[in-house]
């Protein structure tokens, strides 16, 4: 943007943690056991389906209470796929899990978008998303609540070489490489100017409206896109977990993105990504003890909303900004 | 056939008035604060835990009375949870957007959920009816167990004595005047701040009492207030949201639309709930009685 | 002259009342027309009924001849009608600059060049100097950088009039323009509003309390009152109407 040749603005700490975070999951393997790595693993693939989730919420200020429905459409399409025809290419599977998505959250958007104020929308969307759940959780093909089970890993073959994702973290590195992907598009997206009509629509939509836009298509847009890039990671998960359950499609899980986006600071592109490795360490340093994390991240996240509304990237910045001297501008960022 | 019917219909009605008596609290505080408060099931599940505390504290038989007064106890306490609850949250709610108010209620769902899960352990946990009520009754050729009916009165005679407080009490219709408009409510002298609390507190009380009337009404488990608030949602949704007479009827016949729904498509037990409020809200947000109250 | 706008026979309620009785008006090309009345008189609600924000009970509004009764707000946007609110709407976390860009891109986005493409990353340099020069144009340019929050009253209603005409509309709705504003401002909104319609050969409808704004700048009025048109015609012709008097002016300049 304009503003940031014009307007130098206080030294930005995020490329360094961006940094700092790369690194740790593209070393995790080679220092850390088993079972962080499958943790990490899936913290990335939930990092993703928030940073999409935060298209619409951050920027475009819709609260979906359905998106789990894209999460696990794309894990049942994929994985239901995988099944029935094992050798196909794996990027078909996993394609195939996205188109899902795409159909999926286009029609529920289609719908929903027509009540896009406020509670209507989050109830609507929940109905809708509890829909989904309870048609998966009932249709035999997919497993009804015992769900998927042994979804393979398979092999990668590029024609000179292949890669064997059932071996080692080869799976790990995959789903680290799809994540830095698809993060990648969701940046492009919200800094570009799809997002910056996205950031106008949620601050003042009449006005938009009255500069030609049709609003509800664009909000459509946020839709589609959001929950397409769920559905892939969802896909994503499935062969990584191998075993998927309705549960994927709960309405709590659900609220995961939010909660997320609310503790990281939904109005910077990265805050959810933030909020999701705070989230999986509070949890994962609770996860013995009975109820402990429900109450820690139930507290946690009760402080963020009503004392820090800026998230923690949002509350780190502004401390920054006075650490350096320089009044940073919040928002769209 | 006539006697299904009926059977069908008296389940829909069970499970109707079961989230009626969720429902009303939650509908009461929205109509006042404009807050939806996602952690009310976590409060109903709060009031069924201590009722199940309370009747293995009696041991033996706990008869209809004792069972009745148990539940106020829940209702009393959970009443005072609200106050706390009031002061320290809902507070700091009043001026933010409504998805904030939703998530900061949810995070109490949490804490509900953990406070459960601490003190009474993750598993589930079953309570019996009270004696008296743990038979069946014939009603015509109708063989209904007698803890459903019991629900279902409860049900009506919450409704009643809420409708007729709000209606044809003073306090009742104080609480509507700020409900319509806070700020001429003011201008008239009314203190509104302590007429939000009451609010807070009177749907926290029928949280609590919801609860401890509908421990033995499922197994109790951690899970439980989630599931309750998701329906209870659908119910004041469709019935207009604040609106208490709306509530009753849209508990009615969602139940009846989810109970006919499961017999006749049995494929998909509970879809036709969801069905039923999508379409509502998409065709009458404003739910089905708009303008009464 | 042309007939541009024309509303016939508009009814609109809300549940418990009647806001617009069978209203009927023409806008004519390159006219000012200010739509006079005391408070409750239905002016806004006409202006949303004709802008598309509303749909009217009943009553057809035509634009150029076509109907467009029925037609989204963003389509008639498209087909030349852009408007501004009684209370300016702008992006409020943006900085001037960037208010404007963001309506260029729209511009952009709507004619499909592109300089409006998703992918686009930055705005367009094309676009950021056409900006910086309508910012000029307006003397708003030593605000570019400023949060369009912290502009005056009368600097942002200026700055969504600025937005509103960088979509090359050919008529401009005007929602009280000159409400709450200074006399200085007040007058330059006259001279910038007559300078619109004689040099760029636009077409105004606006709303407006001030008498001597309207007198200012109308070369056509209507007369609003309890939701209906009372009397229309040229300024001098309305000033002089008995029964305009009578309802209107009679009840002392306070009023109006």
């Amino acid at each position: 943007m304009p503003q940031q040749q014009m307007n130098p603005r206080g030294r930005d700490v995020t490329p360094i943690l961006l940094g700092i975070a790369l690194t740790v999951f593209a070393t995790l393997p080679f220092w850390a056991g088993k079972g962080l790595v499958f943790l990490a693993g899936i913290v990335l693939l939930q990092m993703v389906f928030a940073l999409a989730f935060n298209l619409m919420f951050g920027l475009t200020g819709l609260v979906s209470f359905g998106q789990a429905a894209f999460f696990a459409a794309g894990a049942y399409a994929s994985g239901w796929l995988a099944r029935m025809l094992p050798d196909l290419p794996f990027f078909l599977t996993i394609a195939f899990g996205g188109a899902v998505g795409a159909v999926l959250s286009a029609i529920i958007g289609l719908v929903a978008l027509r009540r896009a104020s406020g509670i209507y929308f989050a109830i609507l969307t929940l109905a809708l998303g509890q829909l989904v759940y309870t048609l998966i959780g009932k249709t035999t093909a997919l497993g009804r609540e015992d769900g998927l089970i042994g979804i393979a890993r398979p092999v990668l073959d590029f024609g000179v070489f292949e890669i064997n994702l059932a071996a080692g973290d080869n799976y790990y590195f995959l789903i680290l490489t799809a994540s830095v992907v698809l993060s990648a598009i969701l940046w492009w997206v919200w800094h570009g100017n799809l997002g910056r009509i996205l950031a106008a629509i949620r601050q003042e939509p009449e006005r938009v409206r009255f500069l030609g836009i049709d609003v509800r298509r664009y909000r459509e847009y946020a839709f589609i896109i959001s929950g397409t890039v769920t559905a892939l990671a969802g896909a994503l998960v499935a062969p990584w977990s191998q075993i998927i359950t309705p549960m994927l499609a709960h309405w709590s899980y659900s609220a995961l993105p939010i909660l997320f986006c609310l503790l990281g600071g939904r109005s910077r592109f990265w805050g959810p990504a933030v909020g999701a490795i705070v989230f999986a360490g509070l949890e994962h340093a609770t996860r013995t003890m009975v109820g402990v994390a429900e109450l820690v991240v139930g507290g946690a996240l009760l402080i963020v909303v009503l004392a820090m509304p800026g998230g923690i990237l949002g509350t780190l910045s502004a401390l920054g900004g006075r650490y350096f001297g320089t009044k940073r501008e919040a928002g769209h960022d | 056939m006539l006697a299904d019917l009926l059977l069908i219909a008296m389940n829909g009605l069970v499970w109707g008035m079961a989230v009626f008596l969720v429902a009303s609290g939650l509908t009461l505080i929205f109509g006042i604060l404009h807050i939806l408060n996602f952690s009310h099931g976590g409060f109903v599940m709060i009031g069924a835990y201590l009722a199940f505390t309370l009747m293995n504290m009696l041991a033996g038989s706990v008869g209809i009375v004792a069972f009745i007064l148990i539940a106020f106890a829940c209702a009393a306490a959970v009443g005072l949870m609200g106050f706390v609850v009031d002061r320290v949250v809902f507070e700091r709610l009043k001026r933010v957007d409504d998805s904030y108010s939703l998530i900061a209620t949810y995070a109490v769902l949490l804490l509900c959920e953990g406070f459960v899960k601490t003190a009474w352990g993750p598993n589930f946990q079953s309570v019996y009816p009270p004696s008296g009520l743990e038979g069946a009754v014939f009603l015509g050729n109708l063989f209904m167990p007698s803890y459903a009916l019991f629900v279902i009165g409860a049900g009506v005679i919450v409704f009643l004595v809420l409708d007729f407080w709000l209606h044809r009490t003073p306090s009742g219709k104080i609480m509507k005047s700020v409900a319509v408009d806070p700020w001429m409510a003011s201008l008239l002298g009314i203190n509104v701040n302590a007429i939000f609390t009451v609010a807070v507190v009177g749907g926290f009380v029928l949280a609590g009492l919801a609860g401890g009337l509908l421990a033995p009404n499922q197994s109790l488990s951690p899970m439980m207030g989630g599931v309750y608030i998701i329906q209870a949602f659908g119910v004041i949704i469709v019935g207009g949201i604040g609106n208490v007479r709306g509530a009753f009827i849209a508990a009615i016949l969602l139940g009846l639309i989810d109970a006919f729904g499961t017999v006749y498509v049995p494929q998909f037990p509970g879809i036709f709930f969801y069905v039923a409020v999508a379409v509502i809200i998409l065709f009458r947000p404003q739910g089905l009685l708009s303008g009464i109250h | 002259m042309t007939d541009l706008l024309e509303a016939r026979d508009i009814c609109f309620a809300y549940p418990s009342v009647r806001v617009l009785k069978d209203v009927s008006m023409t806008v004519r090309a390159n006219e000012c027309h200010v739509i006079i009345g005391p408070n409750g008189a239905g002016k806004t609600t006409l202006f949303k009924v004709l802008s598309g924000e509303t749909l009217p009970q009943s009553g057809t509004v035509r634009y150029s001849g076509e109907d467009v009764t029925r037609l989204d707000a963003w389509k008639r946007v498209h087909r030349g009608i852009g408007r501004t609110f009684q209370v300016a709407r702008l992006f409020s976390e943006q900085t001037v600059l960037n208010n404007v860009i963001l309506a260029l891109e729209c511009r952009e986005n709507i004619k499909g060049t592109s300089l409006g493409r998703w992918w686009r990353l930055n705005p367009a340099r094309e676009l950021v100097d056409e900006a910086m020069s309508r910012l000029a144009e307006y003397g708003l340019d030593r605000r570019a950088q400023d949060s369009a929050k912290n502009l005056s009253h009368g600097d942002k209603k200026r700055l969504e009039l600025l937005l509103t005409l960088s979509l090359h509309p050919k008529l401009i709705m005007l929602d009280e323009p000159t409400a709450g504003m200074a006399p200085d401002d007040r007058r330059a909104v006259v001279a910038m509003v007559n300078r619109l319609r004689e040099e760029e050969g636009l077409t105004l409808l606006l709303t407006e309390h001030d008498m001597e704004v309207v007198f200012g700048l109308a070369t056509r009025l209507t007369v609003l009152s309890q939701g209906k048109v009372i009397a229309s015609g040229e300024p001098e012709e309305v000033r002089r109407d008995p029964v305009v008097h009578e309802i209107y002016f009679g009840k002392g300049r306070h009023h109006a």
